[in-house]
């Protein structure tokens, strides 16, 4: 504890510039998501004028240029932002419910899920591509589920219970597995490897409305329940007795949490891919440029949105026109800001 | 609130740490729960609370069996100070004890900001302005000390609101000075108040000097339970603690307990009544 309070700075305990970060955050990630996705629905391979895309959002673009922006651009865009909050959202509500800095939506399995299921069916059922999503959501759901069942316990006193440090070791365990069979799979279907690779680095090539639609219902449950779970996950970082004491259903709101994080995590991987960094450094990079934990569930959610839409503008337009792995992009922009954002913390210093 | 326990058998894992405690604390007490290491004193603190489910006998508060109260109503009755303390990331001094308002919210408030959050602001203000920390308020966690900690700590638990405090060692790593400002703190609360104030405690003087109500625990059970001057004495200090020694009482209202070789040991006239409020510290601010 003591060398935690050692390592924080003078500046991170400055009572005055808090509220001017706590009001310029929002606003700035608000600013880069709306400047983002203009640039997304302008630019590609055809360009449209930025000018003229306030018409063919009206209703009243025609040609070509219309069904680009309506039917291409603007839902893969929107698809790029849910998923992208969706899985920072995730990754603020694992990181307290285990008490795990490092905890992401890998934590829980869903990654290793997703990615099993999506190889199995790029490998041995190329012809079922058409099925990816749903196959990858099911297979990370079916994934957290496991993981969460191997971190429950009888428990001494009656009632049973899962541990913080007991899910973290089973995803870590689930992980491991689910990552050599991927590895066989791969080996055993040589020639497909191509289309494994660039989905387990992330894409959302070819992303239109159907995918936004398959995706919505989760979305709108995950994000609610952590909203609504948002204060209790926050006392839940003081200790399990002391949050009983205080009147939270400590298991519940675990058992909660966790759900919200695998639907969330596992429909942002039917339709992305697997993106890593995401869930992992946006809840950080909003607490390290907020100064706060307040707000941490809505602005990481718009700050994750942002992220991976700038992250898809960049993959499909920086080499173009071959199309970059999203994940790519976000681990080489992403880190280095995170490194940054670190050093001017102090935390590395 | 009559907080009690009745014939309380409790299993960890497979070892039975609490066999057949009786127990009953009425409002407005001011108990210490003694004993040495692995007696089960957190374990009956942890009882009392009702963190812990009984392999036989029960808890009680007010008659009712604890785990038939709702986890909200039972917080607004009871509140417990944990024995380890984790901290929360950035946050305020503020924001933490804002987190003892958890049981007074309705679920539904929860979601939305608090219609009654003047109450709640009052509730939090007392409660930091009682242990000495509102000049705090803003300041990070991580940036305080120790003793500020556990005195946050504390006031969280006061922003709870409970009739019952249970403490469980409440002094490990605090000095001299902080140790007596947070015993003096909850004897001000408990006479202010009238809080039952229930509290593990290892250090047997300062058990003695605060509390007028002590329990000594001894392998899962109650092994002496009364007022200090009788509870500690030579044959509980040598059947409980494994210790040859006394309370001693040469100066008023500074009682000590020493061992082996002091020479008030085996005493034949009775000690004065203890008074632990005389000569009290202030709180250090």
């Amino acid at each position: 504890m003591s060398a935690v309070a050692a390592s924080q700075p003078a500046p991170t305990t400055n009572a005055t510039a808090r509220p001017t970060r706590r009001f310029v955050t929002p606003v700035v990630i608000a600013l880069v998501l709306v400047v983002g996705l203009a640039l997304s629905l302008a630019l590609g391979a055809v360009r449209i004028p930025i000018a003229e895309l306030w018409p063919i959002l009206a209703g009243s673009g025609e040609g070509s240029a219309e069904r680009i922006v309506l039917h291409a651009r603007l839902p893969r865009a929107i698809v790029a932002l849910i998923a992208g909050a969706n899985l920072a959202v995730a990754g603020v509500l694992l990181q307290g419910v285990t008490r795990n800095p490092l905890a992401d939506p890998g934590i829980i399995g869903v990654t290793a899920g997703a990615g099993m299921a999506a190889t199995v069916v790029l490998a041995a059922f190329p012809e079922a591509a058409h099925a990816l999503p749903l196959a990858a959501f099911l297979g990370a759901m079916a994934s957290a589920v496991f993981v969460y069942a191997v971190s429950w316990t009888p428990g001494g006193s009656g009632s049973g219970g899962t541990s913080p440090v007991r899910m973290v070791l089973a995803g870590v365990a689930v992980n491991a597995i689910l990552g050599a069979v991927i590895g066989v799979l791969i080996t055993a279907y040589a020639d497909r490897i191509p289309a494994v690779m660039f989905w387990t680095a992330g894409s959302f090539n070819g992303r239109g409305w159907s995918h936004f639609w398959q995706i919505l219902p989760y979305s709108i449950i995950g994000l609610a329940l952590a909203f609504a779970l948002r204060s209790r996950v926050r006392i839940l970082e003081l200790g399990d007795d002391s949050a009983s004491t205080m009147g939270i259903s400590v298991e519940r709101t675990r058992l909660l949490a966790f759900a919200a994080a695998a639907l969330l995590a596992g429909s942002a991987a039917s339709v992305a891919g697997l993106v890593g960094f995401v869930g992992l450094v946006v809840p950080h990079l909003v607490r390290l440029t907020m100064g706060s934990n307040r707000l941490i569930v809505p602005v990481s959610a718009f700050a994750g949105g942002a992220l991976l839409l700038w992250a898809d503008l960049a993959a499909r337009t920086a080499l173009a026109p071959s199309e970059l792995p999203v994940g790519v992009v976000t681990g080489l922009v992403g880190g280095p800001y995170f490194i940054f954002l670190l050093y001017k913390s102090g935390w590395l210093r | 609130m009559t907080l009690a326990a009745h014939e309380l058998v409790v299993d960890l894992g497979s070892n039975r740490v609490l066999n057949g405690v009786d127990l009953s604390i009425t409002p407005g007490e001011m108990v210490a729960i003694v004993g040495p290491n692995g007696s089960g004193k957190s374990t009956l603190l942890r009882a009392l609370a009702g963190l812990l489910r009984p392999a036989a006998g029960g808890t009680t508060l007010d008659a009712k069996p604890l785990h038939r109260f709702a986890k909200r109503s039972l917080a607004r009755r009871r509140g417990l100070l944990a024995q380890t303390a984790d901290l929360p990331q950035l946050t305020t001094v503020r924001e933490h004890v804002a987190m003892g308002r958890h049981a007074h919210t309705s679920p539904l408030a929860t979601l939305f900001r608090s219609v009654d959050q003047a109450t709640h602001n009052a509730a939090i203000n007392a409660a930091m302005d009682r242990c000495g920390v509102a000049h705090l308020a803003e300041r990070r966690m991580e940036a305080l000390s120790g003793g500020e900690r556990q005195r946050v700590r504390l006031a969280t638990t006061l922003a709870q609101q409970p009739d019952i405090l249970l403490l469980d060692e409440p002094l490990t790593g605090l000095d001299i000075e902080h140790q007596l400002g947070l015993l003096d703190l909850l004897s001000d609360l408990n006479t202010a108040t009238g809080t039952t104030v229930v509290c593990v405690i290892h250090d047997l003087g300062l058990a003695l000097r605060h509390f007028p109500r002590i329990v000594a625990v001894h392998e899962g059970r109650i092994a002496a339970d009364g007022p200090g001057d009788r509870v500690l004495d030579a044959k509980t200090l040598r059947t409980v603690f494994g210790v040859e020694g006394c309370a001693c009482f040469d100066l008023p209202g500074h009682p000590v307990v020493v061992c082996r070789s002091h020479s008030c040991g085996e005493r034949d006239t009775k000690p004065e009544v203890v008074t632990p409020s005389l000569d009290r510290q202030p709180i250090p601010r």
